[in-house]
Parts: C-alpha cells; sequence; structure tokens
C-alpha cells in the first residue's frame, strides 16, 4: 500500500508541477514568472524526496537539499536592479 | 500504523501542494498568489517531509529531511519577502520585466 | 511510475518548445530554469542520482542565476525585440528540420543498439577494488577515465580564460532593494550551511553520489550568495593566490600522475598503498579550482574583492 500512495502522490505532485507551468508561461508579470518557478522548485524537492524513499537513493534528499538552497540565490538575482541613474526611472 | 501516520501526511502535503497550485493559477493579483504559494512551501513540504522522514527509517535520513525543511521555509520566506517588495517597487515605476 | 515517466517526458518536451520560442528574454530564462528541475528528475529516473546532483547544483541553480544577472545587465529594451519563432525564416527553419531528422535517427539508432554497450561499465566495476574509492562513478572519473578528467578541468579553464579575453565584461552594477535587510541575514545563515554541503559532497564522493564537479558547484554557490547579497563583488585585477588555486586542479592531477611514473611505471597509475590519500587530494584541489572557476565566470572578471575595496 505504502508504494502506491508514493507513486499516486508523486504522480499528483508531477501533475501539480504541469498545471503551474501555465503561470510560467501565462505570466503577465516577471514577478508572476519567478512565483510560479519557486513553487516549482518546491513541488520538485517534493517530489524528490519521495523519490528518495520510494528508490531508497538517500542521496537524492541531497539533491533536495541543494534545490532550496539554490532557490533563494535565483529570488536574489531576480530582484536585483541596475540602480536608478539620474532619478529618470 | 506509522506507515497509515506516514501516508496519511504525505496525500494531506500533496492537498496543500494541490492548494498552492490553484491558488497560483486562480488568485488575481502577484500579492495573493504569494499568499497562496507559502502554504504549498511551508506546509506542504513540512507534512510531506515528516511523512517521508517516518518512511526513511534511520535518525539520520530523518534529520536531513528535517533540514531541507528547514532551508526550503527560511529560502521561501526571503524569496516570498523580495519578490512582493519588488512588484511593489516595479509596479510604482511601470512594467520593465519584458526587456 | 510508468505514468509518473510518461508525464515527465511530455513536460520535458513542452518545456524545451517553449524555451526556443518564448517571446522575451525572460521568458526563455525561466523555463530554462524549470527545464533544468525536471531534466534532474528525468536523471532520478534514469538512475543517475550524481547527475541529479549536478543538474541541482549546476543546471538549475548556477546557470539560472546567470542568466537572470546577464539579463539584468542587459541595458532596457534590449531583448525585448521579437525573437524569431524557429520556423519562421528559412534558416531557422533548416536547423529545425535538422534537428528533428537527427532526433528521429537517434531515436532508431537507440532501438537498434545491442546489448553490449554495458561491457566496459561491467569491467570497471570487477576493478573497483583497485580503484581507491566505493564509489564506482568517482573511480571510473578519477582513476580509470581520469585523463577525461583532467580535460574537462582544461576545458573549463579554457571556458574561464576565453570569457576573460572578452574584456568586456557586462557591467553587474545591479542592487538589491535597498529597504531590507533579509539578504544579508540570509547569507550569514546559509554560507555555513554551503559551505558544509559543498565540503561533504566533495568528500561523500569516495563512497556516495557527489564529487568534485558537484561539490564545487556548491562552493561556487557560496560565492555567488556572497556577491549577490552585496558582500563581494568581481575585481578587474587578479591575484597570483587566485590564479594559483585556479590551475591547482589540473597542476596536481597532471603531477600526481607525472611524479609517480617511476613508481607505477604508467602515467596517471598510482601505487595501491597510496591511491586513496591521492584521490583525496586530486579530488579537493579539483573541487577548488573548479568552483573558482564557475564563480568567475559568473562574476566574468579575473579577480574577486570585498564590496566597496579598492
Amino acid at each position: 500500500m505504502t508504494l502506491l500512495v508514493l507513486d499516486a502522490a508523486a504522480f499528483m505532485l508531477l501533475l501539480l508541477l504541469g498545471l503551474g507551468l501555465i503561470r510560467v508561461i501565462a505570466g503577465p508579470a516577471g514577478a508572476d514568472r519567478i512565483l510560479a518557478v519557486q513553487l516549482s522548485g518546491t513541488t520538485t524537492v517534493g517530489l524528490l524526496l519521495l523519490l528518495a524513499v520510494r528508490l531508497e537513493e538517500p542521496a537524492l534528499i541531497h539533491a533536495a537539499l541543494l534545490f532550496v538552497l539554490f532557490a533563494a540565490l535565483l529570488a536574489l538575482a531576480f530582484v536585483r536592479r541596475a540602480p536608478p541613474r539620474g532619478g529618470d526611472r | 500504523m506509522t506507515t497509515f501516520l506516514a501516508c496519511g501526511l504525505i496525500l494531506a502535503g500533496v492537498g496543500f501542494y494541490l492548494a498552492g497550485t490553484v491558488g497560483l493559477l486562480r488568485f488575481p493579483d502577484v500579492y495573493s498568489r504569494l499568499h497562496a504559494l507559502t502554504k504549498a512551501d511551508n506546509t506542504g513540504l513540512g507534512l510531506l517531509a515528516l511523512g517521508v522522514a517516518l518512511l526513511a527509517g534511520s535518525p539520520r535520513l530523518a534529520l536531513l529531511i528535517a533540514l531541507v525543511w528547514l532551508v526550503a521555509i527560511i529560502a521561501a520566506s526571503v524569496a516570498c519577502h523580495l519578490i512582493a517588495g519588488y512588484a511593489l517597487q516595479v509596479g510604482e515605476c511601470g512594467d520593465e520585466d519584458d526587456r | 511510475m510508468t505514468a509518473l515517466d510518461s508525464l515527465l517526458a511530455l513536460l520535458l518536451l513542452l518545456l524545451a518548445a517553449r524555451c526556443v520560442s518564448a517571446r522575451s528574454l525572460l521568458q526563455a530564462i525561466v523555463a530554462f530554469i524549470v527545464l533544468g528541475l525536471l531534466l534532474a528528475l528525468s536523471w532520478v529516473r534514469l538512475e543517475a542520482p550524481d547527475l541529479a546532483l549536478a543538474e541541482a547544483a549546476i543546471g538549475a541553480g548556477l546557470l539560472g542565476v546567470l542568466l537572470l544577472g546577464t539579463w539584468r545587465s542587459l541595458p532596457l529594451g534590449h531583448g525585448n525585440e521579437r525573437i524569431p519563432l524557429p520556423w519562421q525564416g528559412l534558416r531557422p527553419a533548416l536547423i529545425t528540420t535538422g534537428c528533428t531528422v537527427l532526433a528521429v535517427l537517434l531515436t532508431v539508432a537507440l532501438h537498434q543498439h545491442p546489448e553490449q554497450a554495458a561491457m566496459s561499465g561491467l569491467a570497471a566495476l570487477d576493478q573497483l577494488d583497485a580503484a581507491g574509492v566505493d564509489q564506482p562513478v568517482t573511480a571510473v572519473l578519477l582513476n580509470f577515465r581520469a585523463y577525461d578528467t583532467l580535460l574537462e578541468m582544461g576545458v573549463l579553464l579554457m571556458a574561464l580564460i576565453g570569457t576573460l579575453m572578452l574584456d568586456s565584461p557586462l557591467p553587474r552594477d545591479t542592487e538589491l532593494p535597498a529597504r531590507t535587510m533579509l539578504p544579508a541575514t540570509l547569507a550569514q545563515l546559509f554560507l555555513p550551511l554551503i559551505l558544509l554541503i559543498g565540503l561533504y559532497l566533495v568528500w561523500a564522493g569516495a563512497y556516495s553520489p557527489g564529487g568534485a564537479f558537484q561539490g564545487g558547484a556548491v562552493l561556487a554557490g557560496a560565492g555567488v550568495l556572497l556577491i549577490l547579497t552585496g558582500f563581494g563583488e568581481g575585481d578587474g585585477r587578479d591575484g597570483w593566490v587566485l590564479r594559483a588555486l585556479l590551475a591547482g586542479g589540473a597542476l596536481v592531477f597532471t603531477l600526481a600522475g607525472l611524479l609517480l611514473i617511476p613508481v607505477t611505471g604508467a602515467f596517471m597509475a598510482y601505487p595501491q598503498g597510496l591511491v586513496t590519500p591521492i584521490m583525496v587530494l586530486i579530488e579537493f584541489s579539483l573541487a577548488l579550482s573548479i568552483a573558482l572557476s564557475l564563480l568567475l565566470l559568473y562574476t566574468g572578471t579575473p579577480g574577486l574583492r570585498r564590496r566597496g575595496e579598492r
């Protein structure tokens, strides 16, 4: 039963990731797209944790850890902007 | 018993992911979408991680999974704060996203 | 699991199509980042956790940050012009057709491929005891196919030299929204953690998925975090320490191969008793070089400095 639940949960998560892509593609603003990317990241982390147990491969937890660490870097890189020059913006 | 509990937690986590994704798609503006996102980040991943940790079978792996969740909520709160601030700023001076 | 794999393949194709047909740079970049997430999942399903780790660190992490940073550095209005779709115009159409034909041919070839390619892998597994590490992938990378790995390090250095030779690094004088202190706190919390995980991954390469490339990429991420949160920045001048560390990986690797020729009689063969310490030494010097090369590729400068320092 556990295997069935794990498989079903993993499939559901991937389906949700696919649905979230609508926001990645449709936007409308850049902030919306990056938000959708953040949610895809969290969903991928959930998937990796599920698969780590399902496939008995603990290294996938390390991969999940890398994803959550780098998610913050992506948000930082997105919000950095050129400093306003001469007050024209 | 533990298995049942773990399965229940995982399914509940997926439920929160569902709520987060639906919110991301259906809510009208950036700020409400942010609000939906945090549900998936904190509770969805949290419940799922708890369920997976119960199944992992070793304290070391369970702690590692807890670390993943801890880092995820720190990263998510900072990311959401930054993106909300950005949306507020850009909203004031026009959309420059699709440069 | 079949359902999961089919959905994964479908989403991969969708996102790949989106990457080349997006109407603006940002749209292409976000599609590419999500593609990286799904690629990592694909590597998991292909039973290659090493590649999933590398994809997580390099593909979805560093590459996304690099692309977003470059996008931010472009002058306003640049990149806003419509990117032609793959099927508009003669040349894109030809390229698209060529790629499609190649993909079909590769699929056919894959189906007719006899099941004998695993022979060299089995031979390597047989010899694993002699490699000095317990992890087959690391054994192949650092011992059995050491020459390939050395040249890969060379390729990374060449890429860095090529980037520096362009001599017109995009101005990265971007700044954070001024009103928040959170990024600094984030750096303080995450920096020790990223460093620890990076070093752990390098060390763990000996017995579990991980190794110099994955660990090095994570260490580079620590540097990128410092730059993104405003603690460090690229410097136009370089120092000899930085150069030494950059060349260190390739140098240690080559010297270990050369100096032991009198003992073992072959280039890049290591004596039985010393093989594990030599592996660790090579692994760590490679990881440092890889981390610095990736970090300098991000800044586009030959040096690094504390922010505001002259």
